[in-house]
């Protein structure tokens, strides 16, 4: 009978050395969002917080963590608390301690010690050599609580008692005078030390051993997870909280107030009038606006999506099931893998040497377009062909067995299965493709900031003519105005505007706010979409 | 309650119960005409007997056939396991009685002038043949009670048997042989005591064989008792 | 179990009998145990099928016929051949881009494996269920009418029904007689527009069989049909195909021998190496086996 660790089969009431245990953790997640929040200067780290200054918080904070961490490591080695540690702590957080003791000692030797870089590296060497060892060889109670656990303490106390400080400075001396400040380096110094004190708490919470590391690598996986989503909230919140008081200036709601509108033949006029997303640039406007760059945005979009998906999704289908797997699909796919790889500017020059000759030597709509289409080409191509091999091959040998032909069992079975796949496919490309500024800059961008009369009307621009092809629309040969191309403009040239706008700095916010959320709406579109699709195929 | 699924496999067990009956009515029908035969000396009716064994034969081969088809094909199990089996032994005693109802026949033909013993031949002959006939019914409808009831009776059967045996052997030895060879119409001496010694060895043979259908038929219900109640108290 | 050698018309008689590796002789195959006399026609005959997967030889030699409005059960051990055989019968098996076909398989006289063979009228006339059910992620009604409508048996469209030919009627009916002749109708004619894929598991494949009966086919394939299914649902397709054999001709595959006993008319075993060993009434392969690899087969004595 092969023997295997016993645990408890029923785990018993909270002691109270879980309780400390727990709290570590928990303070180690209170010091990473801090942290954070210091990094973005939401907190300043000189400004004080409940009288004291947050650097020293943060400091005091730390030492306490560092200290539980050690104390319950040495605890449960001493035998005070129960545990089942393994009888090393691993290569992995002996790595991870190494290389965290490098840094600091690394830093320690060079600057207040005065080694210089030579000096600096020994040290570094010396002290993670010994981390190294410390946690390895030692058993793993010990070996994943100590040296981290001090660390987190050596870090707490430089910063409560004002070794670094807020005006703390560090000038690498590269030549170009590249230092690092403290703003930049208390914050994530705090960072990675609560990470890895957190690491280590929850590792002593599960009582080392598999279940503590299991634990260990769950409050990883949740803290870099938080800070994954925190990050991405942070950055919208930044730019909708810079970008709303100019979306909104001049806003009037009321009747009568906005532009005339005909919709179906009814003529009326809106009640709502928002000039930045209703007017253009003019010299007698009171308010400017970019409604020219939307509507070109809107449309750059649409085309690129009727130009590629068709493509893409025909010569995934080709690729999927007609062609057999051999050389050509091969470098077919090596083909598509490096287009998607390509980087925009190089779509641009070619719709630039490519496609505006062809449209009258001049930049038009239709080229920006056609060179975004080809952007969008390869990930449309690549996401469909992965949503069509994912669709079972019993659905499709059911259908042949019922006598039905290729053709018409990719079209009635194989497709709209992948259908959801394809959506999301075309949901990432034009994530992408909307905020692309090199391409628009070569293909289509005419003048930075227009009046709103010469907003671009693509579908009153259809006419008939007497020769072949019969129907043309000359809208599409205007040079236009997109949304990422105002940006650029905005930022680097700056003025155009007129003494109209109060101020430049609230409009460039608003203009990337209002393409933050044209893009939001296009996926709002997708994600709608493939639910709709995906509904159709499921049974609930 | 009619199971809902494998129905053709229902319907084989149901038209096997039918047959299993069918032939036992065939059966009792031979007997009734073998005993009726050998009480009026009938020598037409005896050989309708003698002659439709054959058919009761293939009908036995017949129905041996569908049960061991129903083994090997359907997997019975459980109630209808026993079933099967207990109808593939059930027929061959139904085979046996179809055999004895010939062997009256025979009785019939070789001749019987009246002898009378204590009970009548007919009289033993219904008696044995309400006990067949109530083992069918009891194999059909699955009653247990009739069962036990059927085991009991035949005690009285074999009792029966037993008493006229008894008492032919008696008439032979009280009454003076000579009395009886002059009750025969005329004839010589020695050709007619070996008639009287046919007649009555034909008396004792017959009361033997009636004595064994109720032993058959107790055997039905043996069977039947196994079939429904898993019991095999009257199968010694 | 050496058996002596056959004096008949065997294509090896004149070779030494085949030995295991272990010295063993195993039993040479006798041809007049697959030969397979019964009254009615023949409808599917395959003659002389050798079936290849690349240099795997999986069907060796294979003659049958197959008679009409009846069970055919294909049984062996895995790997035997049974679902090679199977897939010939619809010409499944060009799927496969590794497989070669050589011999005969006619259906009603004609030949299967010819040029100019229409593929979808075969299919149409020789439906195929297969061992998982697989029902489209579509509404059940659209499963069923999936068949005739890509035949153009059935038009409805938004254009059919400008032009006043629409037959939605005739469909309904369709959809109606297939899922009664699949003992299905009763449990799902109140929710014919819910998702297939919704059913369990039996009534997936109960849907299985009546979407290939709304092709009004002659032939009907079954490759284990009942595997992937608990005991109750079994036995409700086992009763399905008992009604089914009346009007067509079934051939299933099973590796569930007491299956093929209980549903099937005739019976073919295959055995190691895509041998056809043994062809004939079902009662008599399973009460009295001419070959004794069949009979060791039967009854659980492998080896």
């Amino acid at each position: 009978m092969a023997s295997s660790t016993r645990s408890q089969l029923v785990e018993s009431d909270t002691s109270a050395t879980d309780a400390v245990a727990a709290g570590a953790v928990g303070l180690s997640a209170i010091l990473f969002a801090l942290s954070l929040a210091a990094l973005f200067e939401a907190v300043t780290i000189a400004q004080p917080v409940a009288g004291v200054s947050a650097v020293t918080l943060l400091g005091g904070l730390l030492a306490v963590l560092g200290t539980a961490v050690v104390a319950f490591g040495v605890g449960s080695w001493l035998g005070y608390v129960e545990t089942t540690p393994s009888s090393s702590a691993g290569l992995v957080a002996a790595s991870v301690a190494a290389i965290a003791w490098f840094t600091v000692a690394g830093g320690v030797a060079s600057q207040t010690l005065g080694l210089g870089t030579a000096g600096g590296i020994v040290g570094g060497l010396l002290g993670g050599a010994v981390a190294f060892a410390a946690t390895a060889l030692t058993r793993e109670d010990l070996g994943s609580t100590v040296p981290v656990g001090a660390l987190c303490l050596l870090t707490g106390l430089v910063f409560a008692t004002g070794v670094i400080g807020p005006e703390w400075i560090w000038d690498l001396g590269w030549e170009q005078t590249a230092s690092l400040t403290a703003e930049f380096v208390i914050p994530v110094a705090t960072l990675f030390a609560a990470l890895f004190a957190g690491w280590a708490a929850a590792k002593a919470y599960g009582g080392f051993g598999a279940r503590g590391r299991r634990l260990g690598a769950y409050t990883l996986i949740y803290l870099n997870a938080i800070s994954i989503v925190a990050f991405l909230f942070i950055l919208v919140a930044f730019v909708v909280v810079q970008g709303l008081p100019g979306l909104f200036t001049g806003v009037q709601v009321g009747a009568g107030v906005g532009p005339q509108t005909t919709i179906f033949g009814v003529s009326f006029t809106l009640p709502l009038s928002v000039p930045f997303v209703m007017n253009g640039v003019a010299l007698l406007n009171d308010y400017q606006g970019v409604l020219p760059a939307i509507v070109g945005t809107i449309w750059l979009v649409i085309g690129a999506v009727l130009f590629a998906v068709p493509l893409g999704v025909g010569a995934a289908i080709f690729l999927t099931e007609y062609a057999e797997r051999g050389r050509f699909t091969q470098v077919v796919e090596i083909a598509t893998n490096g287009l998607w790889s390509t980087p925009s500017i190089v779509f641009g020059l070619f719709g630039f040497a490519f496609l505006v000759p062809r449209f009258g030597n001049r930049k038009s709509l239709l080229a920006g377009m056609l060179t975004l289409g080809f952007m969008l080409l390869p990930l449309v191509v690549i996401t469909s062909r992965e949503a069509m091999v994912a669709v079972p091959d019993e659905y499709r040998d059911a259908s042949v067995a019922l006598g039905v032909s290729r053709w018409e069992t990719i079209k009635s079975v194989v497709l709209p299965a992948a259908l959801p796949g394809v959506v999301t496919g075309v949901i990432l490309g034009v994530g992408r493709i909307a905020g692309e500024t090199a391409p628009i800059l070569l293909t289509m961008a005419g003048g930075t900031f227009v009046p709103g009369s010469q907003t671009v009307d693509v579908i009153g621009g259809f006419e008939f003519t007497a020769a072949p092809p019969f129907v043309a629309n000359p809208e599409l040969l205007q040079a236009t105005s997109a949304l990422p191309y105002q940006l650029f403009a905005l930022i680097t040239a700056g003025v155009g505007l007129g003494d109209n706008v109060t101020s430049p700095e609230q409009f460039r916010w608003a203009t990337a706010l209002i393409l933050l959320i044209v893009v939001l709406s296009f996926y709002a579109i997708g994600i709608a979409t493939r639910y709709y699709f995906r509904n159709k195929l499921r049974h609930d | 309650m009619t199971p809902v699924t494998r129905k053709r496999y229902q319907e084989s067990l149901d038209a096997l119960r039918g047959d299993v009956v069918g032939m036992g009515e065939l059966v009792l029908d031979r007997l009734e005409k073998g005993l009726e035969s050998l009480s009026t000396g009938d020598e037409a009716l005896a050989r309708e007997v003698i002659d439709g064994d054959d058919a009761v034969n293939e009908i036995y081969l017949d129905l041996e056939d569908r049960c061991i088809d129903l083994f090997a094909l359907q997997q019975p199990v459980a109630g209808d396991l026993r079933f099967v089996a207990a109808s593939f032994k059930i027929i061959t005693d139904l085979e046996r009685i179809a055999d004895l109802a010939t062997n009256l026949g025979r009785y019939a033909l070789s001749g019987d002038e009246g002898l009378e013993p204590e009970v009548s031949i007919g009289d033993i002959g219904d008696v044995a043949i309400d006990l067949v006939e109530r083992s069918l019914r009891a194999y059909e409808s699955g009653d247990v009670d009739a069962c036990h009831r059927i085991a009991a009776d035949d005690d009285e059967l074999d009792a029966l048997c037993l008493r006229a045996s008894e008492s032919l052997a008696r008439d032979l030895i009280e009454h003076e042989a000579g009395d009886l060879i002059e009750h025969e119409a005329g004839g010589d001496g020695p050709w007619t005591a070996e008639r009287l010694l046919d007649d009555v060895s034909t008396i004792l043979l017959a009361v033997r064989d009636l004595e064994r259908v109720g032993d058959h038929a107790v055997n039905v219900a043996a069977r039947t008792l196994y079939m429904v109640e898993n019991d095999p108290a009257l199968l010694y | 179990m050496s058996e002596t050698q056959s004096t008949t018309a065997s294509a090896d008689s004149t070779e030494q009998a085949p030995q295991t590796t272990t010295g063993e002789t195993i039993e040479e195959t006798r041809s007049e145990w697959t030969e397979y006399g019964f009254d009615g026609q023949a409808k599917l005959t395959a003659e002389g099928l050798d079936v290849f997967y690349g240099d795997d030889h999986a069907i060796k030699d294979v003659s049958m016929e197959i008679p009409e409005q009846s069970v055919t059960a294909l049984i062996g051990p895995s790997g035997c051949g049974k679902s090679t055989f199977l897939r010939c019968l619809n010409r499944m098996n060009d799927r496969i881009n590794s497989a070669r076909v050589e011999g005969s398989v006619s259906l009603d006289g004609a030949e299967i494996y010819q040029e100019g063979v229409n593929l979808v009228e075969l299919r149409k006339r020789v439906g195929m269920v297969f061992q998982s059910p697989n029902p489209f992620p579509k509404s059940i009604r659209d499963n069923i009418s999936y068949g005739p409508r890509k035949h153009g048996d059935i038009e409805t469209g938004w254009l059919a029904r400008l032009l006043g030919r629409s037959d939605e009627a005739v469909e309904e009916e369709l959809v109606e007689r297939s899922l009664k002749q699949a003992a299905l109708w009763s449990e799902v004619e109140d929710r014919l527009d819910d998702n297939a894929l919704g059913l369990s598991g039996g009534q997936q494949q109960r849907l299985c069989i009546a979407r290939a009966l709304a092709t009004d086919p002659e032939v009907i394939l079954m490759d284990e049909p009942a595997s992937a299914l608990d005991p109750i649902a079994t036995a409700k397709i086992e009763d399905l195909i008992d009604d089914l054999s009346e009007e067509y001709t079934v051939v299933i595959v099973t590796h569930n021998m007491q299956q093929a006993a209980r549903i099937s008319d005739q019976t073919a075993v295959f055995l190691t190496g895509g041998q056809l060993v043994e062809y004939g009434n079902t009662d008599r392969i399973f009460e009295d086996p001419r070959s004794q690899r069949v009979e060791d087969y039967i009854s659980g004595k492998f080896g």
